[in-house]
């Protein structure tokens, strides 16, 4: 018997040893692609184009990050895909947990419909809502406009659930405390409960903002013009173009990546569990 | 005895508390349920945006049920899904298995397969695209082990598999976290007992592990349906539904007839079929989530 488990111990030493091969194998087939998009930013579209492929570029072309944001409207995406992602994560966070608030904190009629219909709401993805979502912001004439960007996709019933079930910890003593001190409701609000959510508004931060930078279905019906496309819509429709130089379509690949990208490096570890129990996309 | 009036700052609360869910609900009735009550009302309709909509009754729906496309969208939206979440599953199965061994290294490899999943959908499709150009980076690299495929893209038995790839690569790494943590609510004692057992590893595998995370393995299997359904922009930037119809999928589309063809009657009633579809996976979800107790 002890034998047994004894040999068991060595192929077990034997297996891991075997899986750490398999694994860096399979790491290296993910970053592969990504290795590759960075040097293909920096190649010589030649580079890229002749047949066989140049797998080591003759020159490193730092001007592929450069001329597209004179040649094309990138400075623009750019600056609309931050103005958009950081108002959106504001009124989100915002509102969302106001609302949170209400549910957890207040007693009045239709407190549980509401609760009820923020749940139904959040199995519905926006994907599937599109026509007639394009049909009534056409109407409330928002097409390529910021609001139109900006609104529809400003509150998210999930945010509501999440700062919801964060608030629920909460005891109620914070707010009558508040209340003998002479705050109005919404000081308390934003005095008192607003600080204690510190870790929830983080988190539903990030969320909200990796979320809505990577989002492409939406921005592109709405912005048809040039002047409101976000970073992802320009992209598309730069690829779309009769000639696209690849050097330039990979260097701005690499910059739109980036904000996400340097979020994911810092918060690593907490990022991969909170993304994980919430998921962004497909 | 009577009732008591309510007194004042109570009455006063009640109504702050239904002012700080107003915006919410303002916002929910308009771009939430409004669209779907708008496309159930426009799905009976005859609508572009050029002309009004005229009332049609039911004929969007029998005329999308006589449609052979979209019955095959249904078929490619089908092998999409399967195949997807099939690799996906063999994928992500492993990489929680390394993690969950506590290899060497096992935090750095977690963060290289979770990469992809936080760039956005539509750049790393742009990118794959380029990959997948005749002579590019992909068939460069297939043709150095003997494999000889000529544009993934442009041929109908290729396409699919070549968004797949695309699309596993993107978020295996998400769902192998969510399949680690099932792995680690196995006890671990049921592993060690089977193998006093001496049960190998495939036995273990099917016999202790599979059964244990079923739960997991239907949240993986809905969720991923759900999302596999919403990602559609692969598509719309890959392939465009071609060549021919290969990649065609449901939600390509319903954009496609609401925002190329500018058919929104058409366009509204696919929605409501894809509403009720998913709805149908969620009250599973849900029906299960309350049999297990979570």
């Amino acid at each position: 018997m002890l034998k047994k488990i004894r040999k068991s111990k060595k192929t077990e030493k034997v297996i891991e040893g075997m899986l750490f091969i398999v694994a860096a194998i399979i790491a290296l087939m993910f970053l592969f692609p990504m290795v590759y998009t960075v040097i293909s930013s920096l190649k010589p579209l030649e580079d890229i184009t002749s047949v066989p492929m140049r797998w080591i570029p003759r020159e490193i072309r730092l001007r592929n990050f450069i001329e597209p944001f004179i040649e094309k409207n990138f400075g623009i995406y750019f600056f609309n895909s931050a103005l958009v992602t950081t108002t959106v994560t504001f009124l989100s966070l915002f509102f969302c947990s106001l609302a949170g608030y209400s549910l957890t904190k207040f007693d009045y009629k239709g407190k549980n419909f509401f609760f009820i219909l923020v749940l139904m709401t959040m199995m519905v993805p926006i994907e599937i809502t599109i026509v007639p979502l394009a049909i009534i912001v056409r109407k409330l004439g928002w097409m390529n406009s910021y609001p139109g960007l900006i609104v529809p996709v400003a509150i998210t019933p999930f945010g509501i659930f999440w700062m919801r079930q964060f608030m629920i910890t909460i005891p109620k003593d914070y707010a009558e405390a508040g209340r003998i001190d002479g705050l109005s409701e919404f000081g308390i609000f934003m005095k008192l409960i607003l600080p204690l959510c510190k870790p929830a508004l983080g988190a539903l931060a990030i969320f909200t903002f990796m979320g809505n930078w990577n989002s492409l279905i939406w921005p592109l019906i709405v912005a048809s013009k040039d002047q409101y496309r976000t970073i992802t819509v320009g992209l598309v429709a730069f690829e779309g173009e009769f000639f696209t130089p690849y050097n330039h379509l990979f260097a701005m690949s690499v910059v739109a990546v980036l904000p996400t990208l340097v979020i994911f490096l810092i918060l690593r570890t907490k990022l991969i569990k909170g993304l994980a129990m919430v998921g962004i996309k497909g | 005895m009577a009732a008591r009036p309510v007194p004042y700052f109570i009455r006063k609360r009640r109504l702050t508390g239904f002012l700080f869910f107003l915006p919410a609900l303002i916002f929910i009735i308009i771009f939430l349920l409004g669209p779907i009550i708008v496309a159930i009302g426009i799905s009976l309709t005859k609508y572009s945006i050029l002309s009004a909509p005229k009332f049609v009754g039911f004929k969007n729906y029998i005329r999308i049920f006589n449609m052979p496309t979209f019955w095959k969208s249904l078929s490619i939206t089908g092998i999409y899904i399967v195949s997807r979440l099939f690799f996906i599953f063999l994928i992500a199965f492993f990489m929680a298995t390394i993690i969950n061994k506590r290899i060497p290294l096992a935090g750095f490899f977690q963060s290289a397969y979770f990469m992809p999943y936080v760039f956005p959908l539509a750049v790393t499709a742009i990118v794959w695209k380029i990959f997948y150009r005749p002579f590019g980076f992909i068939e460069s690299l297939t043709n150095l082990f003997g494999i000889e495929v000529i544009g993934w893209l442009s041929s109908e038995r290729t396409a699919l598999i070549a968004v797949t790839i695309t699309t596993v690569w993107s978020a295996v790494g998400y769902y192998s976290v969510i399949i680690l943590a099932g792995l680690q609510t196995i006890p671990k004692a049921a592993l060690e007992s089977s193998a006093i057992d001496g049960a190998n590893r495939f036995q273990t595998f099917f016999y202790i592990i599979l059964p244990l995370l079923k739960p997991t393995l239907f949240y993986f299997i809905v969720v991923g349906t759900i999302n596999s359904i919403r990602g559609f922009s692969p598509f719309l930037v890959m392939t465009q539904g071609g060549p021919g119809d290969a990649t065609r999928v449901i939600g390509y589309m319903i954009y496609e007839y609401g925002f190329v063809y500018l058919k929104m009657g058409i366009g509204s009633a696919m929605s409501v079929i894809l509403l009720i579809i998913i709805l149908i996976f969620t009250l599973i979800q849900r029906k299960f989530f309350r049999y297990e107790g979570g």
